[in-house]
């Protein structure tokens, strides 16, 4: 069976560039369009990973992950932060709210590979 | 030897009388008097509640004759009228046995009815077996207590003066403290606005970047399709970071105030029109209707077109991009008076949409910089939120004013009112040049002679 990885970002584009990066890992896909929308889906679905944005309407990205990781249930889904607020107290923030990572936007789409390769123990693949 | 005793008995005060014998006595004794109506200082005697004697001082500091004091029946009259009420009251305690001061201050009238003296009054009794009575010299003391009134004065105006100081020093202060909040607060607006500016211009920035890369990384594993779709996003993403620019730039210019407004007389029927025209084509690439109204060929204000053009266009966009069923109504008319203290003529804007409209709590906060609606569905639309907040610095710099109402599920209606102006009427000497009858040179020139 594929791992699953949800990617919740409320900009169409970005969540589409990280979706591909995860199709190329062999992983399952799931977006979410926003904060309630991620909560729900990952109580649902429990990925492996979370791309999580952290400007979002409805609940933003640091009080969805800290949902998440202070739940027993959900606490060993592993969250990387994207954010284009991409000041030291952010990377503080995301921090503070337990995420395993955080990368600033605009980010690289090999690192985010790299990295998402790694919390997924899926060795990239060399092309 | 005699002198030296003399100066002795002078000092002590006591022995030199009654060395002297009596032709002697009588000669010190008219010596004395002579000097006591000399001196400066008042001098009376008393007895049976009547002057005994009074010398020249007294008489010039009152007024009064030498005769008219000795006659005088009562003390009262001498007494300014403030001082009458204390000077009784002293006699009645003095009379009752009770011990006061001997030398005090009062104060006399003068005998011209109007005058008040000052005075210092020392008081000595004389005790003997057949003579009762007091002696009491009177010191003016009128320069001294002006001189102290008006200390007083100047004691008083300082303290005004100071107080007028410490309160000029305190609202100076309050103006400060709130000059400084003010700054702190505007400096929190610049540093929330730099990291919102950021944020935003990095978000399409990052669509750019990812497609790029992938693109670069992943050469020739796309079809032609993908890589379609792919450019089409960082095209689309270009777009919107430079007209995120622009629009930060627009804003930027307008806070400063350096923006070239470049205003002239511009019909805005025609304006609107033209931003009309130029959004069908979109229209009716969405299936939706774009209709336009006015009730006049032509309506003038003082403004730039392109700017009217701007709202215009920002509002059929917002209209294009929040409608999915029906279209866009515009309609322009002239209105009076059309809120309460507006006395001119304007003209009203309206573009009405069938769109998702705005809920209630949302109304006040949409011509805020960088609100976007929060949309249901999650989805942002394209922008920054940023086209509403420059609409308005547009229309307010115009004197005019921007509107919305909405219901939520039926659609918007946002209404712009400019001031009209009627078109100036042409100068004479301008028709006969348009019409070819006048060089612009002749008419300078007869304009100059006739100044």
């Amino acid at each position: 069976m594929k791992k699953k990885v949800l990617v919740c970002d409320d900009e169409p584009h970005i969540a589409e560039s990280v979706a591909y990066i995860v199709d190329s890992l062999g992983c399952e896909c799931l977006t979410a369009v926003n904060g309630e929308e991620a909560l729900q889906y990952a109580r649902d679905e429990l990925p492996e990973v979370l791309v999580l944005d952290v400007r979002m309407p409805k609940m933003d990205g640091y009080a969805v992950c800290a949902q998440l990781k202070s739940d027993v249930a959900t606490a060993g889904i592993r969250i990387i932060m994207l954010t284009a607020f991409g000041q030291r107290r952010d990377e503080e923030a995301s921090e503070a709210a337990g995420a395993d990572e955080f990368m600033a936007k605009p980010f690289s789409p090999r690192r985010l590979r790299i990295r998402l390769g790694e919390l997924l123990g899926v060795a990239e693949r060399i092309r | 030897m005699e002198r030296s005793d003399n100066a002795d008995s002078l000092k002590t005060g006591k022995t030199f009388p009654d060395k002297c014998d009596e032709a002697d006595k009588s000669i010190l004794y008219g010596a004395l008097v002579a000097s006591l109506s000399d001196m400066g200082q008042g001098l009376v005697i008393i007895e049976n509640r009547r002057f005994a004697y009074v010398n020249q001082a007294i008489c010039a500091m009152t007024g009064y004759s030498e005769e008219e004091l000795l006659g005088l029946e009562t003390f009262v009259p001498l007494f300014h009228p403030e001082e009458r009420q204390r000077v009784l009251e002293r006699h009645i305690r003095r009379i009752s046995g009770e011990q006061f001061d001997t030398c005090y201050e009062t104060a006399f009238l003068h005998r011209d009815g109007l005058r008040r003296i000052d005075v210092e009054m020392s008081v000595a009794f004389l005790r003997s077996p057949n003579r009762h009575g007091v002696v009491v010299t009177v010191r003016d003391i009128s320069e001294r207590k002006q001189i102290e009134e008006q200390i007083r004065r100047k004691n008083e105006d300082l303290e005004q003066l100071k107080i007028g100081l410490e309160k000029m020093v305190r609202d100076r202060m309050s103006e400060l403290e709130k000059a400084n909040k003010q700054l702190i607060r505007l400096n929190q607006i610049k540093s929330d606005f730099i990291s919102i500016v950021s944020h935003e211009l990095r978000t399409p920035l990052t669509s750019i970047k990812s497609f790029a890369e992938i693109m670069l990384d992943d050469l020739g594993k796309h079809d032609q399709e993908t890589q379609r779709r792919y450019l089409s996003i960082i095209n689309s993403e270009s777009d919107r970071l430079s007209r995120l620019i622009s629009d930060i730039l627009d804003l930027q210019k307008i806070d400063s105030g350096k923006i070239d407004w470049h205003d002239e007389m511009i019909n805005v029927v025609e304006v609107v029109r033209r931003a009309v025209d130029t959004f069908s084509g979109a229209f009716v690439e969405k299936g939706l209707s774009l209709s336009f109204e006015s009730a006049g060929d032509c309506m003038m204000t003082e403004a730039a077109p392109d700017r009217i053009f701007q709202v215009v266009a920002n509002l059929l966009s917002n209209g294009l991009k929040f409608t999915e069923h029906g279209g866009v109504e515009v309609n322009i008319r002239l209105v009076e008076a059309p809120y309460e203290g507006s006395a001119e003529k304007f003209i009203r804007i309206s573009v009405r949409d069938t769109g998702t409209g705005i809920p209630q709590e949302e109304l006040s906060r949409i011509f805020e910089r960088f609100y976007q609606i929060d949309q249901s569905q999650g989805r942002k639309h394209e922008g920054a939120g940023l086209g509403l907040s420059i609409s308005k610095d547009i229309i307010d710099h115009y004197r005019g004013r921007i509107t919305v109402e909405s219901v939520p599920g039926s659609g918007s209606i946002f209404c712009v009112l400019l001031p009209e102006q009627e078109q100036p009427r042409k100068k004479l000497g301008e028709v006969l040049v348009e019409l070819g009858m006048l060089t612009e040179t002749e008419l300078v020139s007869a304009l100059e002679k006739q100044s």
